[in-house]
This record gives C-alpha cells, structure tokens and sequence, in this order.
C-alpha cells in the first residue's frame, strides 16, 4: 500500500485513526496499530508479512538472549546470530541474482566453464526489506552495546518494527529513540496539528513536485543520447524528483508518526544547500547515514586508526552504503564514488580553495558532484551511465530534440520550481507554520488538490520502494 | 497550560480533518449511491439473459452525435469538431439480451455471427453485420456479439449456449479487430473457456454469492479509485486544464494529420500502439495454432468457423496519422492481417480479411470508419458483409445440417 494512494487515505488510515482513538488501553492500541501495519505490508503481497515476522522473531530472542546472558562470549553469540540471520535474509532477498551474475559472468571468461555456474532465481524483492532489517538489527546492536535494555514485550517490539508509517521507506528508527514512547506519549493539538501539516506537504512534495519533473527525467534517461542541455536539464530532474519524493515521503511518514503521538527524527535537512559531500551526508537520509556511521564506520574503526584508515573505513562504508541501495554494480559504484569524495574531503586541508570560496559557488560546486553521483544512481546499467555522461559532455551535441516543450510543457514549469524551493526556501521541518484558521485553510484546500492529483495520475510508486 | 496553548492546532485539525472527512464519506457514499459499487459484489440471482443487455428491451434512441473518441476528449467544443450524427433509431434486444429484434426463441439460426463491439455495432440496428449478412445470404444471421469485453467473451457464451448446443448453426463468424490480436491474449483463451463455462455453471446453482474476488487487494486498487466520484471530477477537470492552459487533448486519442476532405478525424492511441508490436509479442503462429483449436471444435459439433480479420482505422489509414503519434526510431511495422490469414488458410480455417479492400476503398477517397469513433460504418460493414457472404455461401452449401438444427 502506498500513503499516496486511494485505499490508503481513505480506508485504511481512517480506520487506524478511529480505531486508536476510540481504544482506551495502550497495549490494545498497539495490537491495532500492529495489526493494521501487517495489512498495510501484505497489500503488496501477503508472503512477505512472514519474512518480516521471522526477522522481528530473531531479533526479540536475540536481545532477550543478550540480555539474560551472563558471559560475554554468549552476548557475542546472540549477536553474531541476529546480524548474520538479518543479513542472509537481506542478502538472499536482494543480492543472489546478481551475485550469480556476477559469477557466471567471471566464469564464462574461462573455457570450459557451465554457461550458468548458479541458476538465477528471480527472486521477488520484498519490499522494504532493507529497512526493516537495519532498523531491526540496530536494536540488536544497541542491546549488546547495553546502550538499551532489551525489550521484554513482545508485542511492543513486533509493533517498533512494522509500524506502518515508517516500514518501508524510513527514516529508519533507532529503537532508543522510540523505546519510551512505546509505553508513554502525549496526544496535543499541537502535535495532530504538526502531523497533518508535515503529512500535507510532504504528500504535496510526492504528488506535484516529485511527480511533475518525473516525465523530463524519465525523457532523458530512458532516451539515453540526449544532447548537452536535455542531458543536464534531465539530470537536474532527476535530482529534484528523488529529492522531493523521498524527502516527501519521510515527511508523510514522520506526520502519521506525531497522529499516533510518536515522534520520529528528520530525515532531510536541505541537502542541496550543502557546501560540501561531507555536509551532503549530514542532510540526506539522516536516517541512514547516522546508521551507517554509528553501526558500520565506528566498527570498522571510524577515525580511531590513522588517517590512511579512515580514508579506507570511509570509503568501504560508502560502498556498502551504495550497495544497500540496489543490487546492482551502479549502487556501488555510486557508494563508491561518494566514498572517494569523502575520503578527498577529509584529506584537505581545512582552508582551501574550495572552503575559502563564497558559499554560492561551494553549493553549486557541490550540487554537481551530487548530481554526477545521480546518474549513476538512475541508470539501469554502466553502459547506460557512460552515455549520459557523454551527453552532459556533449558528446550528443547542443539538443537532440527528444525534450519538446509540447510534451514535456509540465515538467519544463516544474522544474525551476522544484530548483528554487530546494535551494533558496525552509524545508518542512525549518517553516514556522502558524495555526490558525487561515493557514488551516490553504492546508486543506492543498490536500484536496494533491488528493484531486493523485486520482488523476492513479498511484505511481515511491522510488526508495526499491530499496 | 493555558487552554489557548492547549488548543493549538486544533484550527488544523478541525478543519483539515473535517474535509478529510467530507471528501472520504461524501466518496464512499457516491461509491454505493450512484456508481452502485455494490453490484459488483454480488453475483445476483442467476438469470436466463445470456447476452450484454437487459432482454426484450426496447429503446428509443435519439439523434446523437459523437462516438468513443470524441467522447475521450471531454471538452464539448472541440468534441463538435469532429463529430458526425448519429441517426434516431429504435434499439431492441430479444429474448437473450442479444442486440436482434426478437422473437428469436422459436427460430433456427444458419448462421451465427459474434465477435466484440464491431460486430455489434452499426446504425441504425438495420446495418449491424448480421442484418447486412441476412440480406446478403437470404437466410436469418443472429447476432451474438458480446460488446466491450473484447474478442472472447462472445464466443465463450456462444459456445455455452444451450440454444446452440441443441441447435447449432452451420456456419459461425467470429470477428476479432487488429488489435486484439496478440498471443498473450489468445494464450489463455481455450483454458478460459473451460474456466469460465465451469464457473458459469457453478454460478447459476447459486441465487446470489459474494465476489470474494472484487474485494482482493489487487482488485480494490484499481476498484476504489476508479469508482471514485473525486476522481471522476478531478479527471474533468484536469482535462480543462490541460486543453485550455497547456493546449493538449487527451492523450489517448489525437486529431488526423492531413484531413479528410477538409475535416479532420480522431485516432486512438493505444491503437497506434498495438500496431507496433513486434511479431515476437504478438506471436502469430500461436495465436494461429490457438484459433484452428477452436474451429476444430466447432467443427466437432457440426459448425463451421469463419474468422473475419478487422484491420484498426489507424491500419487503414495509416498516412493520416499526426505527428505526435509517429516515431522514426520506432515505426509501425506492416500489419499482422496478412501473416494471420495465410496461416489460418493452411489450417483449412476459412478467412476474410478486410485489410486488403479497406485498403483499397481508403485509397480511393471512401472513409470507412466513423470520424469520431474507433469503429466502422455502414460503407464498411456493408463491404464486410458482402465479402464474408462470398466464403458463408459455400459453407452453407457445403455443410451438412447438423443434428437438431431443424430447417433452413
């Protein structure tokens, strides 16, 4: 089920918000919320509400098993079981296929190999899969590090890891964060009030934004010859559809979060306002780059074993960060490319060139390096890849023409819209939005018109649903 | 805390929940009041009514103007740019809810003709491709075209048909348009037809059952919004918007390039579509091998299969396409009527195709299609009507009259 979709806004969220606020007991509320987050998954498709089950089960022994261990080789056991199921089924799920591409490729170079050493499964990714792993997982790893207790009810900790407004996309939710709303949280206006608001814009950054330059961006890189200008107008389209569709999609998801009294972190700080890659990380996917530093880098050893280390530390978390992404070499080279840049970065020395110019240039500076990385991130193939590259070159020409102001009209008005709220406006989270009548009245009338787009497009999928 | 500080927020919502409200029960009552989303739940009683409408009906058609595409642009002014008229008629349906002026209960058929909404179509009921083929073969055609269900519902219900069980006809012709012509569609048809008559059966045992099967995940997705009155006015809307700000039709269909004799034409754009598959998705030889298993059945019970090949307007007229419906890197490859007919002849099932003469008729200035519409008009199906009279004829010489099927 998506949150921009007919059954969800008008079927099942209704239920869920009348059903938790007519229950009175907290632990009923719960089993409600539970139980309609398991619906909300199996609406895609009902098997993989068991693979979920399965991962929560593991994860909820493997804490009770740390915390009633009393040696620490056997806390060491329970954790080593909890991240090895978590990623054997992460990457059964998501990469065999292309491991077994990968393989037989290298085999085939040799003769006398068999044409397909491993047999491709085809497996049906389930989706949202890689957060509820590492969402999982990093309570697993909070326990042993005895930063949280372990989480006796069973049902509380079922319900941290299908709540349905952050299952399958994010923010990815540290248990920490979340342990005591489970037992204790307030209901206020206030909070309902900054739920709706988040949930209305975010729906109106998916619907209008996101979708709008969509088209252009599909132009160019399906088009795969564009010329110099299509080339960057399609990749600057790109940037802008995956910013405002993920980024909306963590505002609707954190906005159901405060309708049900939790709170849940930002996501996105205004990423294309960074002066720098190692700024980037620290406004895209909050969620994510935190887990990556606080449970991949920092065990690797962070900054803690000289600085050729920690290029190498900095460069390996980038690349398995980019391969979470998708299974696909482009993910990691993607990974691996942010990696090197942040590695580059860190080698600097603190004034340079680049720090001593105006943050303008640093911000253009970096959105390019950014959008670069895009390309990558979109196409389906490194082949692919090479030939956007070398329209943005110029390699094409000037135009090709394949961007035509009738068919593309829509996109072309959407997309220095989209350029101007992402680099000179407040994002969500910074707006101070009033609560008055008035403004209650444009977010309504909003939500009616993002409503009235969306049944006109019927459901497009969120991109981060691959992941 | 102040009860004004306890209160913020309550603006938001108050009122964005209650148009939250508003929209979702003000939706799901249109859903059951006027959509009647309700009848698609239940299987209701079983009923003797085989065809696509109500039986023994009887309707005063007005004078009309405009067909399906013309209707898909949504904008009444430029919808009367390319609609014809339509003349009054009186519409009727027999016994069975089959578009023929009944009785036909008591009759024995020769022939059969069924097929989609071409072989149902034609103004006024006196130029539907039975009529027209009656005239033509001096002997009474039914009619059991089953419209807008594509090319199979028809035959499966012919096939089921206890009438026609007990009397079959000699001859059947089964009209299937271009575009419905591909093997992912034919794939699954002869396992369709066991399905469909075991359920058919199994329905009729019961007075009423809920469609479980509507109510499945699948279903509701595309259900709910499409029974959506919100959508309905959005999708008016956007149509507005789009024709007066950015000045675009909808996509699904676009004007002619060249007009005809000074008035321009619709196509239909997933038309245009259908006619680029490649042989490797439309798979003749499959859909060939698929129909020759039909008519070996047919021909099991005593009946004759003719298949009657329909090319689509876009076929037919292929140098009045637009612009915007043409693409170098990917053009339109030759049509798949030829390759069909010559495959289903070396099976010995009877062929007309119609490509060749629409071909010719379009070359020589005649429009054998509704300029507003994706079907044909009475010039073509009369032009159809005389070329399956000339492969029927021999057939119904031929044919031994199977058992049961009384006189004629």
């Amino acid at each position: 089920m998506l949150f921009n979709s007919y059954e969800f806004l008008f079927l099942l969220l209704p239920l869920a918000l009348a059903g938790y606020y007519a229950i009175r007991s907290r632990s009923a509320r719960l089993v409600l919320l539970a139980v309609l987050s398991y619906v909300f998954y199996g609406w895609w498709d009902y098997r993989f509400c068991g693979l979920m089950m399965l991962s929560t089960v593991i994860d909820y022994v493997s804490g009770l098993g740390m915390g009633s261990a009393v040696s620490e080789r056997k806390r060491k056991a329970w954790i080593t079981v909890s991240v090895i199921a978590n990623l054997s089924l992460l990457g059964f799920f998501k990469y065999f296929d292309l491991a077994a591409r990968t393989i037989n490729g290298v085999a085939s170079a040799f003769h006398g190999a068999p044409a397909e050493l491993l047999p491709l499964l085809h497996l049906t990714l389930p989706v949202g899969i890689s957060f509820y792993t590492f969402q999982s997982m990093s309570y697993s790893i909070d326990v042993y590090r005895r930063v949280v207790e372990p989480q006796r009810s069973f049902l509380q900790f079922a319900f941290y890891v299908s709540f349905f407004p952050q299952l399958v996309a994010g923010p990815i939710v540290r248990y920490r964060d979340i342990a005591d709303q489970l037992v204790s949280r307030s209901h206020t206006w206030e909070k309902a009030s900054r739920g709706i608001t988040l949930f209305i814009l975010g729906f109106a950054k998916k619907v209008i934004l996101a979708d709008g330059v969509a088209p252009l961006a599909d132009a160019v890189f399906g088009a795969g010859h564009a010329g110099l200008v299509e080339s960057w107008t399609g990749v600057a389209a790109y940037a802008m559809q995956i910013y405002f569709d993920f980024s909306g999609y963590s505002d609707m998801a954190v906005g159901l979060g405060l309708l049900f009294g939790f709170s849940f972190p930002q996501n996105f700080n205004s990423p294309y306002k960074a002066v720098s890659i190692t700024d980037f990380w620290r406004r895209w996917h909050m969620s994510l780059s935190t887990w990556l530093r606080d449970y991949l880098y920092i065990s690797l050893g962070g900054n803690q074993r000289g600085t050729f280390r920690t290029y190498v530390n900095l460069f390996l978390t980038m690349l398995l960060g980019g391969l979470w992404h998708g299974a696909n070499w482009t993910f990691v080279i993607w990974g691996a490319y942010h990696g090197l840049l942040l590695a580059v970065e860190r080698s600097r020395p603190s004034r340079n060139l680049l720090s001593r110019a105006p943050a303008a240039v640093q911000r253009i500076f970096t959105l390019a390096l950014v959008m670069a990385g895009w390309v990558l991130f979109r196409c389906a193939s490194v082949p692919d890849a090479v030939g956007v590259f070398t329209g943005l070159l110029g390699g094409y020409g000037w135009m090709s023409g394949m961007v035509s102001s009738g068919q593309h009209d829509l996109s072309l008005l959407m997309l220095p819209v989209c350029l101007g709220i992402s680099l000179f406006l407040p994002n969500t989270w910074e707006i101070k939005w009033p609560h008055g009548w008035i403004q209650a009245l444009l977010l309504a009338l909003l939500f009616v018109a993002c409503v009235m787009i969306m049944l006109v497009n019927s459901s497009s999928p969120f991109l981060y649903f691959q992941f | 805390m102040t009860i004004h500080a306890q209160r913020r927020g309550f603006p938001i919502v108050a009122l964005v929940g209650l148009v939250w409200l508003a929209c979702g029960a003000g939706d799901w009552f249109m859903r059951f009041h006027w959509y009647r989303w309700q009848a698609t739940l239940v299987a209701g009683p079983a009923v003797e009514t085989v065809g696509p409408f109500a039986s023994m009906r009887t309707i005063e058609v007005p004078v009309r103007r405009g067909g399906d595409l013309s209707h898909l642009l949504g904008i009444p002014k430029v919808a009367a740019l390319f609609e014809d008229e339509r003349p009054a008629m009186i519409e009727t349906s027999d016994e069975f809810g089959y578009r023929n002026h009944p009785p036909t209960a008591t009759n024995n058929y020769s022939v059969v003709v069924t097929g989609s909404s071409f072989m149902n179509s034609g103004y006024p009921m006196t130029n539907i491709l039975a009529s027209r083929l009656s005239r033509q073969l001096g002997v009474p055609v039914y009619n059991a075209a089953f419209p807008g269900r594509g090319p199979f519902i028809g035959l499966i219900r012919f096939l089921q048909d206890e009438r026609f069980v007990r009397n079959p006809p000699r001859v059947l012709v089964w009209g299937v348009v271009e575009r419905e012509i591909g093997a992912h569609a034919f794939g699954g048809l002869l396992y369709q037809i066991e399905l469909l008559v075991k359920h058919t059966i199994e329905a009729r045992k019961q007075d009423s059952s809920i469609l479980w099967r509507n109510l499945r995940p699948g279903s509701l997705k595309t259900a709910l919004p499409d029974s959506s009155a919100i959508a309905q006015l959005s999708r008016r809307i956007w149509t507005f918007i789009r024709y007066y700000v950015f000045g675009r039709m909808n996509p699904a269909v676009a004007a002619s390039g060249p007009s005809w004799k000074g008035a321009p034409f619709l196509f239909y754009s997933a038309a245009v579509e259908s006619l680029r598959w490649m042989p490797a998705q439309r798979i003749v030889p499959s859909v060939a091998d698929d129909i020759a298993i039909v008519s070996d059945y047919l021909r099991a019970r005593g009946i004759a299969l003719v298949m009657l090949l329909i090319p689509d307007k876009e076929q037919v007229y292929r140098e009045f396409l637009p612009g915007v419906m043409l693409d170098e890197a990917n053009p339109i490859p030759p049509s798949c009527l030829d390759e069909l007919g010559e495959r289903l002849r070396v099976k010995d099932v009877p062929v007309v195709s119609l490509l060749g003469p629409y071909r010719e008729g379009a070359g020589q200035g005649r429009l054998l299609y509704w300029r507003d519409d994706t079907h044909w008009n009475s010039e073509a199906i009369a032009m159809a009507a005389e070329a399956v009279s000339h492969v029927v004829e021999p057939l119904l010489a031929a044919q031994p009259a199977a058992p049961g099927s009384g006189a004629f």
